[in-house]
């Protein structure tokens, strides 16, 4: 009897002070995150300043509308979905094929190179990005067209006016610019696993590819699960300086440019209407929100050790 | 490391070309752009941009030099919002994962969920300005460069617990409960020691989150003195683009505005980069020693 | 996970209580109708292409020490560069900040249909009658009916010149090299000659591009709107205009003077007298034309000696020519305009500083040049310049290019190298300059929000390419049309028809 609730106790005293480890993460993610969130009533108010925010008429989902207005509205949704879908796939295969290949270099200096070497790209600022873009691109003076194809006796092709090029533009830029950050995530999470597993399989005979797929790989679902989910989570979103600098805003190439990023910031460039803007970053979160529950439901149900909540 | 395998070593060489191959055609750009910052802006404009310049040109380098007092300070600016929030977020960061790894804490998914859904939901940017400019006064602080992004990638919070829960053997805890060691104790001597690894990563990213921050200074910062190397240059773009445009003719009316040519633009781009150039090899010693740590560990 | 929403409920009640906590302390308003002798603090933002300096507080202290004696009031500035001015501004306004007096470019009507300004009759009435007698003298009683909305005075355009003419800019030294002189150039019909003799004789220059990029403009609508003068009802999406006194909203892109000169734009381009990309360039023309491999653009300039300001930019000699007569409508007067915020607290104060920010010559100069012997000398009665050996960057204050933003510019100090001359033209010419019928008209766009910002987006989509030429009209035009109309045309149109035929029956009245 004595044992049981001195043991009860000192379950009570762990969770006490394992709470309080947390606090000051939960009191900063109170005030930075959550008490800002109060503000998303203002996507349903018409926003009059003699009534103040609060006091504003509420309309509804009226400052949702210029989201469905047009035909666009079908153009920027694939647009937003497809794209974030080939950065997800394609993106995670090279990020762990890179993250694999890095750690099995085994020689700490090339390791160490190579990390830099991919990691470079993320400190470029996108403005700089897109400057750089078009000085491979542009039509007159690019050095694609100068110097690749005109030597090579091609025609040159004036690349910010032609649409069908800008998915395969994009997705190179953006591996680009985050392949290396991911790479370096995954490596981290490769170089913790424990090194007496691949002993074991290696005394079974297993080689180096059957390695990989049976101890790196499922080693690192975890991760991968978690960082797929983070990234569903901001499916409707897009990186504004990739799908706006990098393009110039070329109005010919919309029809695979265009994303629900661009379009509110394009649509409300004049009206300053933080009704509208608020509704637009609602509705992205919202999709967002459920596609996440969603998938981690799946990823319960399949494997409930790797779900994130 | 005993010896290795045939085809191991097979497969070690095509990492290394590969690789190889990988990082010189990441570098290449950034090569261009380095050279673009040496060519003479006629030639920029005339020619394009060509991986050998066809004319050499330091004018972006004098300019740059002339303005030597401004960029000194943005560069003590940027490191000390660096270094500080670095620091802050990661012991946040460890302390608030700690607990969610641990199994035999209640509220573990409560926790991950209340950090998860900051990432999918967030209240705009006026609700935010209004808190931390009328509340919390940061206006114009180094506070407004640093608190908003403390745990901004709130996912490195969900890093850490899953390298705690994959990585760190349950038994090390119970082993240090039996010995009566306290949660805090059991944290600070030996979690957050054996977590070096996954947080030397996390450190170097949250560098990178601050350093190349300039989003905030938009919002919050308008005295020159807390400017740092990003936001010089954010703001030397921005006001580049909004000259060129149309508003930015009609209000200027008439007068002859000097516009930094594009080889001061990619020389300020240079200015942005060198530091983490020149750092960078150091960070990664302890990068790659954590990682040896944690990997030599078990 | 039922727990987990208790946990968040919980959370989310705190959050709650302190957020409207938060929000009362920041409501506390503080009656201010005290008339003790302590000045009152004015906050001006007003926005500078130059450095913004370090340190206000001497240029603060200086207006301060000449206006408080007179007015009692005390200004405190803040200074944005031109990129993050609008959204620092609206920042303000948003969460409360104080922030008494601002401008802006083009959003007037959306700052009224906000309700975020301050009608400003009565206090004109009172404290304003030296801004309404030089407003009266440099442009005519009738200016400020471009910043009248719902029969309410809501703004103060800024007092300069306003006719804007569609003026060719060119490299005169090539010019005379083509065996061409400036009165070979009267209209745009003018152009193809020259730009065909300089395609034989150049070929590597680009004769004609863009004024401006990012979207791409060649300026082909102002210069439609000066020659069939048109009036845009104060709306820059063409979507709904009046040409002349007509009286009837029409979309301007359905028009057969919109397809003629997209035409002769795609013919143009088709010759090569543009850049192939001219539509998604990040160069403006004035670039090409100081690296020595571009010709010409146009664009709208005040006044004649806009080439010596553009030479001097360029390091070219540069001319201009006047190839149309202006059109007034409301827009030209009412883009560039300063308010007071409908939240002010100090209203009376405002209004008094903006009163002396139009007529006083020092607080407009020092606001424009700083501080005399500091930052300018005085060359003569009208003109100034740095002191011997300095320049725009090594001042310690200077917004010497912020001309357009600041008061009155008939008392604005002219920067060495403009002619007085250049402001007693611009002066005559906003008494003399044709105005619209519709002059006053401002269209409030609060009902049709949403299309207006689909609009927008389809006009960025279709314009850049048709007034540069990159495509072809035969093909695009329809589909331009066939987007506006599902983005909801013909609502903007309709809703400006009504708009407009209620004003002209009040004006009648």
């Amino acid at each position: 009897m004595y044992s049981k609730l001195a043991s009860k106790w000192s379950v009570k005293k762990t969770t006490l002070s394992l709470f309080a480890l947390a606090i000051p993460g939960l009191l900063y993610l109170l005030v930075n995150n959550y008490l800002p969130m109060f503000g998303i009533f203002i996507a349903f108010k018409d926003i009059d300043y003699s009534k103040g925010l609060w006091g504003s008429d509420w309309v509804g989902f009226k400052n949702f509308e210029f989201l469905f207005r047009t035909n666009d509205a079908f153009i920027m949704t694939r647009n937003t979905l497809l794209y974030n879908l080939a950065f997800i796939v394609i993106g995670t295969i090279v990020s762990i094929i890179m993250a694999i290949l890095l750690y099995e270099l085994k020689n700490r200096l090339s390791t160490k190179a190579f990390q830099s070497a991919i990691l470079f790209p993320n400190l470029v600022s996108m403005v700089i990005v897109s400057y750089l873009v078009y000085a491979f691109l542009n039509s007159d003076s690019g050095l694609v067209n100068l110097s690749i194809l005109r030597p090579l006796g091609l025609e040159e092709i004036s690349w910010y006016a032609e649409p069908k090029y800008w998915p395969l533009i994009l997705l190179i830029t953006y591996l680009w610019k985050t392949a290396g950050y991911t790479t370096i995530v995954y490596f981290a999470f490769i170089a913790g696993i424990d090194k007496s597993i691949y002993e074991a399989a290696k005394i079974d005979g297993a080689g180096k590819l059957r390695q990989i797929r049976s101890v790196t790989l499922p080693l690192l679902k975890p991760a991968v699960i978690l960082m797929v989910l983070l990234a569903i989570g901001r499916i409707f979103n897009s990186d504004f300086g990739l799908f706006y600098q990098v393009p110039l805003n070329s109005g010919a190439l919309y029809s695979t440019t265009q994303t629900i990023d661009t379009y509110v910031y394009r649509a409300l460039m004049q009206m300053h209407d933080i009704g509208m803007s608020s509704a637009a970053g609602f509705y992205q979160s919202v999709v967002g929100f459920v596609l996440v529950i969603a998938v981690n439901k799946l990823v319960k149900k399949v494997d409930p050790d790797n779900a994130l909540f | 490391m005993e010896i290795a395998s045939r085809g191991e070593i097979i497969f070690r060489r095509f990492a290394f070309v590969t690789m190889t191959l990988i990082s010189v055609g990441m570098l290449l750009p950034i090569l261009l752009m380095i050279t673009a910052s040496f060519t003479d802006e006629k030639s920029l404009i005339l020619n394009g941009y060509r991986f050998v310049p066809d004319k050499l040109s330091l004018d972006a380098y004098i300019y740059m030099i002339n303005q030597y007092k401004v960029i000194l300070r943005a560069y003590g600016v940027s490191v000390l919002v660096t270094v500080a929030g670095t620091l802050i977020s990661l012991i946040i960061t460890t302390m608030l994962a700690y607990p969610m790894s641990r199994r035999d804490f209640k509220y573990r998914n409560v926790l991950a969920f209340v950090v998860f859904f900051t990432m999918l939901f967030s209240g705009g940017i006026v609700p935010s300005y209004m808190l931390w400019t009328r509340v919390f006064g940061v206006t114009d602080t180094y506070w407004a460069l640093i608190l908003p992004n403390l745990l901004m990638p709130a996912f490195h919070v969900l890093l850490v617990r899953n390298y705690y829960q994959s990585s760190i053997p349950h038994d090390l805890i119970e082993s240090a409960q039996i010995d009566g060691a306290g949660e805090f104790k059991i944290f600070f001597r030996i979690m957050f020691p054996l977590s070096v690894p996954v947080v030397a990563t996390i450190g170097l990213f949250m560098a990178l989150v601050y350093w190349n921050d300039w989003i905030n200074a938009l919002y919050f910062i308008s005295k020159p003195k807390y400017f740092g190397i990003q936001n010089l240059l954010i703001r030397m773009m921005n006001n580049i683009q909004f000259l060129r445009s149309s508003e930015g003719s009609a209000l200027i009316g008439t007068g002859a505005v000097d516009l930094p040519s594009t080889s001061i633009r990619m020389a300020m781009g240079v200015v942005g980069l060198l530091p983490i150039m020149v750092i960078f090899p150091f960070t990664q010693k302890y990068l790659i020693k954590g990682v040896v740590i944690g990997a030599v560990k078990g | 996970m039922r727990k987990a929403r208790k946990i968040l409920s919980l959370c989310l009640t705190i959050a709650l209580s302190l957020s409207v906590l938060a929000a009362c302390s920041g409501n506390k308003s503080s009656e201010s109708g005290n008339s003790s002798s302590k000045p009152e603090k004015v906050v001006l933002a007003y926005l500078s292409f130059n450095n913004i300096p370090e340190d206000l507080s001497d240029i603060e202290q200086a207006i301060n020490d000449h206006l408080r004696d007179k007015i009692n009031v005390e200004v405190e500035l803040k200074l944005y560069g031109p990129a993050e001015y609008e959204q620092r501004v609206n920042l303000a306004l948003q969460s409360g900040e104080q922030m008494d007096l601002f401008i802006t470019y083009g959003g007037f009507s959306g700052y009224v249909s906000r309700n975020q300004l301050y009608p400003l009759d009565d206090l004109i009435e009172t404290y304003g009658q030296d801004l309404l007698a030089i407003l009266e003298k440099d442009f005519g009683a009738d200016i400020l009916k471009a910043t009248t909305m719902n029969g309410k005075i809501y703004g103060i355009p800024v007092n300069k010149g306003f006719a804007l003419p569609t003026t060719f800019v060119y490299d005169a030294d090539r010019l005379h090299d083509l065996g061409f002189t400036a009165d070979d150039i009267n209209s745009l019909e003018d152009l193809p000659a020259i730009f065909e003799t300089l395609k034989q004789k150049s070929p590597e220059v680009v004769p004609f591009g863009p004024i401006n990029v990012n979207p791409s403009d060649t300026y082909l609508l102002g210069w439609l709107a000066d020659v069939y003068e048109i009036d845009t009802l104060t709306d820059f999406s063409y979507v709904g205009v009046v040409f002349g006194d007509s009286g009837k909203v029409v979309n301007l892109y359905e028009t057969e003077e919109f397809r003629n000169a997209v035409n002769m734009m795609y013919e143009w381009n088709q010759k090569g007298y543009l850049q192939k990309d001219a539509a998604a360039t990040t160069i403006p023309m004035s670039e090409l034309i100081a690296s020595g491999s571009g010709f010409s653009f146009m664009g709208g300039y005040a006044g004649k000696e806009a080439g010596k300001a553009l030479s001097a930019q360029m390091n070219k000699n540069i001319e201009t020519k006047r190839i149309t007569e202006e059109y007034f409508e409301t827009s030209s007067v009412n883009s560039v305009v300063w308010m007071m915020n409908g939240a002010t607290k100090v209203p009376e104060a405002a209004m008094k500083f903006l009163n002396a920010f139009y007529t006083d010559p020092f607080v407009i100069n020092t606001l424009l040049y700083g501080i005399e012997g500091r930052d300018y000398v005085k060359v003569d009665e009208h003109t100034v310049s740095f002191p011997e050996g300095k320049t725009a960057n090594d001042v310690a204050y200077t917004a010497q290019l912020s001309t357009g933003m600041i008061g009155s510019e008939s008392l604005q100090y002219q920067f060495v190298g403009t002619d007085w001359s250049d402001v007693e033209l611009k002066l005559k010419e906003n008494k003399e300059t044709k105005r619209s019928p519709y002059f006053g008209f401002v269209f409030d766009m609060n009902d049709v929000k949403a299309e207006m910002s689909a609009i927008n987006n389809v006009k960025n989509q279709y314009v850049p390419a048709l007034v540069s030429g990159s495509q072809d009209p035969e093909t695009v035009l329809p589909k331009f049309l066939q987007a506006l109309k599902d983005a909801g045309a013909d609502r903007v149109i309709q809703a400006k028809q009504d708009q407009l035929d209620r004003w002209l029956e009040q004006q009648g009245n």
